[in-house]
C-alpha cells in the first residue's frame, strides 16, 4: 500500500459496425475511415482498472494509441474520451502505414514508445472488436521482458512491488495470481466493475489537453523496414453472402406449429 | 423508495452528501411534479434531482443502461440508437415534404415560414419504436386530410434532449438542443407542433435559455383548435367507452388538461369517463425522465402496473393517452395484467383518424 503507481494504458479506437460494409479496393481490409469509432470495449475496462489503482495508491496513467492519419480524429476522439475520465497524458503515433500493419508490427512500435517510459503496470485489453488478434498484449511483454498474465478481472496492489491479479477461467473458475511488477496484464470485461461514463462537458473540456504526437521516424523506425518484419499479411477479406431466406409461418399458433413440424420433417428426413 | 423527497432534502442540509447521492431514490424521479404539485412552499424537487444526477454524471457513476442512453444520443441523435439515415424511415406518405432533403434539391425552398403553417417535430420515439410510429403516422394523415401545411426536419432532426437534461447531462443536452435550434433557424422556423409532451415541454421552457424562442404547441393542442375552427371534422362513430390518461409533462407541467378531453368528447359516440387519479391527480406511467432507459427500482410496483391496475378496475374499451412515452408503458402494464384483449391503449391521435 502507499506505492505511487505510474500505469501505461494501450487503447484502440474500434470501427463500430452498424450496416453493411464495404471492402477497400485491394480486398485485403473493410473501408473504416467513415465509419463512427468507439473505445475497444475490453480497453475501456482497463482504463477503468488504471483509473481506480491510481486514485488509490496515487500516480498518473498514461494512455497509447497508435493510427494512421486517416484514421487519426478517431483516435483523437478516443483520447479525448480518456483524459475526459482522468487520464494524466496521451500518447498518439501517427504514421499512414499503420493500416497495413499486423500485430507484431504494432507491437515493435509500441515497444518503440514504451521501452524508455518508467512504468509500473501497462493494462491492455485481451482483444479489439476489430481484429480480434489476441496478440499485442503477450506479444509485448516478451519484447520488454516482464512478467504477463491474461484474461485478469481485476487487479489490486497489497504490497508493493506485487500485484494480486484475479484471472477468468473455463467454467467460471476464478486464479488469483501475484506477479512482481513491472509486469503487463490483459483486462478483461466484468460486470462487477463497469467502465465510468465521460460526460459530454468533460469531453469538451478534455479536447484543450495536449495529445503528445509521435511519428515512426520520431521513433527511429523506418517505414519499409517495420512492414517487412510483418509475420502476417492479409491476403483476402470476404463478405459472407446472405444465400438463404427467412421463412415467416403464419397463421394461428396451431396452424404454424404443425406447419413448423411438417417442415422439421422435411428437413431431418 | 428508499427516500422521500423530504427525506433527502433534509440529508442535504445535514450534509449527508455521500448518502444523498448514493441513494436509489436519486434515480427513481420521473419528474412526474406530484411533488412539486403538492409543495406548500412551491420547491420543484425535480430540479433538485437534476442537480444530485448531473453531479453523478460528472462523476461518470451511472448506470450501465443510461451511459447506452446517453451514448446513443451524443452518437446517433437519439437514446434508442437508431442509426440517423433511418430517422425518416416512417415516412412513407409522399405527402410529406422534407426541409433538408427538399433544400438539397433545390436551395431555392428554405424558408418553412412561406412554404408551411408549422414544421411537425417527431420526435425519437414516434420516429424509431414501431408502435409509436403508428401515431406520427396518423397525424401525417390528419394533417394531409385537414388541409394544413407543415414540414418535418427528417434526419436532421435530433433528440430534443428532454430526458438527457432530465438525467443530469445538460453539456449533451445542450449540444442536441443548440443543432436543433440552428437547423430551426436556418429553415425559418416560427411554429413548431410536437408528437410528445416531452419535446413540447423543453422546446418551450428549456430552449429560450440557449437562445432558440420559438410558438411551439402538443398535437392535441393544434387539433383541439382545428375542431374549433371547424376544419376538422368527424365522420364516423366510436361507440365505444374510454378512459384518458394524462401525461405528466401535458397536465401537471404545463396545464394542459382540456385539449385532448375536448378532441375526445368531440368524437361522435365515445363515452369518456375519468379515472379515479385525474388531471393534476394524475398518476404517471413511469417513464419520464430518463426512467425510460433505466431497471426497475426495488421494493415497489411497477408505476406502469400501477396505473394498469386502476384502469383495469374502471374497466374501460379504450385507455387513450397523448404521448409515446405514456403509450408504451401502458400498453406493457395492461399486457402485464392480461387485459389487453379487454381494453386497447391508443393515442389521441390514433382515435381521432379512425373517427374522421
Amino acid at each position: 500500500m502507499g506505492e505511487i503507481l505510474n500505469i501505461i494504458v494501450i487503447i484502440k479506437a474500434v470501427p463500430i459496425i452498424e450496416e453493411e460494409v464495404e471492402l477497400k479496393e485491394k480486398g485485403t481490409d473493410i473501408k473504416k475511415e467513415y465509419l463512427k469509432h468507439e473505445l475497444n470495449e475490453w480497453d475501456n475496462y482497463a482504463l477503468e482498472n488504471a483509473l481506480q489503482l491510481t486514485e488509490k495508491h496515487g500516480g498518473e496513467v498514461t494512455a497509447i494509441t497508435i493510427s494512421s492519419e486517416s484514421r487519426k480524429k478517431h483516435a483523437q476522439q478516443v483520447l479525448w474520451e480518456c483524459f475526459a475520465k482522468g487520464v494524466n497524458n496521451a500518447i498518439h503515433v501517427i504514421d499512414e502505414a499503420v493500416e497495413e500493419f499486423d500485430a507484431y508490427t504494432l507491437v515493435k512500435t509500441l515497444h518503440a514508445v514504451i521501452k524508455d517510459l518508467s512504468f509500473d503496470l501497462i493494462l491492455i485489453g485481451i482483444q479489439t472488436s476489430d481484429d480480434n488478434n489476441t496478440q499485442t498484449g503477450p506479444m509485448l511483454a516478451e519484447l520488454l521482458g516482464r512478467p504477463y498474465s491474461s484474461i485478469i478481472t481485476n487487479l489490486v496492489i497489497k504490497e508493493a512491488g506485487v500485484a494480486t491479479v484475479y484471472q477468468e477461467l473455463e467454467e467460471g473458475v476464478q486464479r488469483v495470481i501475484e506477479i512482481k511488477i513491472p509486469a503487463l496484464f490483459t483486462i478483461q470485461t466484468n460486470p462487477d466493475n463497469l467502465p465510468r461514463y465521460a460526460s459530454f462537458s468533460k469531453i469538451r473540456r478534455a479536447m484543450r489537453r495536449e495529445i503528445k504526437t509521435l511519428t515512426l521516424s520520431d521513433l527511429n523506425l523506418d517505414r519499409n523496414e517495420v512492414l517487412s518484419l510483418r509475420k502476417t499479411i492479409v491476403s483476402r477479406m470476404n463478405i459472407p453472402v446472405a444465400e438463404k431466406a427467412v421463412k415467416i409461418i403464419e397463421g394461428s399458433p396451431e396452424e404454424s406449429a404443425a406447419e413448423l413440424a411438417r417442415i422439421l420433417r422435411e428437413v431431418l428426413a | 423508495m428508499p427516500h422521500t423527497p423530504r427525506e433527502l432534502t433534509r440529508m442535504t442540509h445535514l450534509g449527508m452528501s455521500k448518502d444523498v447521492l448514493s441513494s436509489e431514490s436519486v434515480w427513481a424521479c420521473t419528474s412526474c411534479w406530484k411533488c412539486n404539485s403538492r409543495c406548500p412552499r412551491e420547491v420543484d424537487f425535480s430540479e433538485i434531482i437534476r442537480a444530485f444526477r448531473s453531479i453523478k454524471v460528472e462523476e461518470g457513476q451511472i448506470a450501465s443502461m443510461v451511459q447506452d442512453a446517453l451514448t446513443n444520443a451524443f452518437r446517433y441523435g437519439n437514446p434508442w440508437g437508431g442509426l440517423e439515415n433511418k430517422r425518416d424511415e416512417w415516412v412513407e406518405n409522399s405527402a410529406i415534404t422534407d426541409v433538408s432533403k427538399r433544400t438539397a434539391l433545390s436551395s431555392a425552398i428554405t424558408d418553412v415560414s412561406k412554404e408551411a403553417s408549422f414544421l411537425y417535430f417527431v420526435g425519437c420515439t414516434p420516429a424509431y419504436d414501431v408502435r409509436c410510429q403508428e401515431v406520427a403516422k396518423s397525424l401525417v394523415e390528419i394533417f394531409n386530410r385537414v388541409g394544413v401545411k407543415f414540414e418535418i426536419l427528417g434526419n436532421k432532426e435530433k433528440c430534443c434532449g428532454d430526458h438527457i437534461l432530465r438525467l443530469g447531462e445538460s453539456g449533451l443536452f445542450e449540444m442536441l438542443a443548440e443543432e436543433n435550434i440552428e437547423n430551426f433557424k436556418r429553415y425559418n422556423v416560427e411554429q413548431i407542433v410536437t408528437t410528445a409532451p416531452h419535446c413540447y415541454n423543453t422546446i418551450m421552457k428549456d430552449y429560450p435559455k440557449l437562445g432558440g424562442e420559438f410558438q411551439v404547441q402538443h398535437f392535441t393542442q393544434l387539433l383541439s383548435e382545428l375542431i374549433d375552427s371547424g376544419k376538422l371534422t368527424f365522420s364516423k362513430e366510436i361507440n365505444k367507452v374510454a378512459t384518458f390518461h394524462d401525461p405528466c409533462f401535458l397536465g401537471r407541467h404545463n396545464d394542459v388538461y382540456e385539449a385532448p378531453r375536448k378532441i375526445l368528447e368531440s368524437i361522435p359516440g365515445l363515452t369518456l369517463v375519468e379515472l379515479g387519479r385525474n388531471r393534476e391527480n394524475s398518476f404517471c406511467c413511469g417513464g419520464g425522465a430518463g426512467r425510460m432507459w433505466m431497471e426497475e427500482t426495488t421494493g415497489s410496483e411497477r408505476m406502469n402496473v400501477n396505473r394498469a391496475r386502476e384502469v383495469a378496475d374502471l374497466n374501460p374499451d379504450l385507455l387513450i393517452t397523448a404521448c409515446p412515452f405514456c403509450l408504451i408503458q401502458l400498453d406493457d402494464g395492461i399486457k402485464v395484467l392480461s387485459k389487453d384483449k379487454d381494453i386497447q391503449v391508443k393515442d389521441v391521435a390514433e382515435l381521432v383518424l379512425e373517427a374522421m
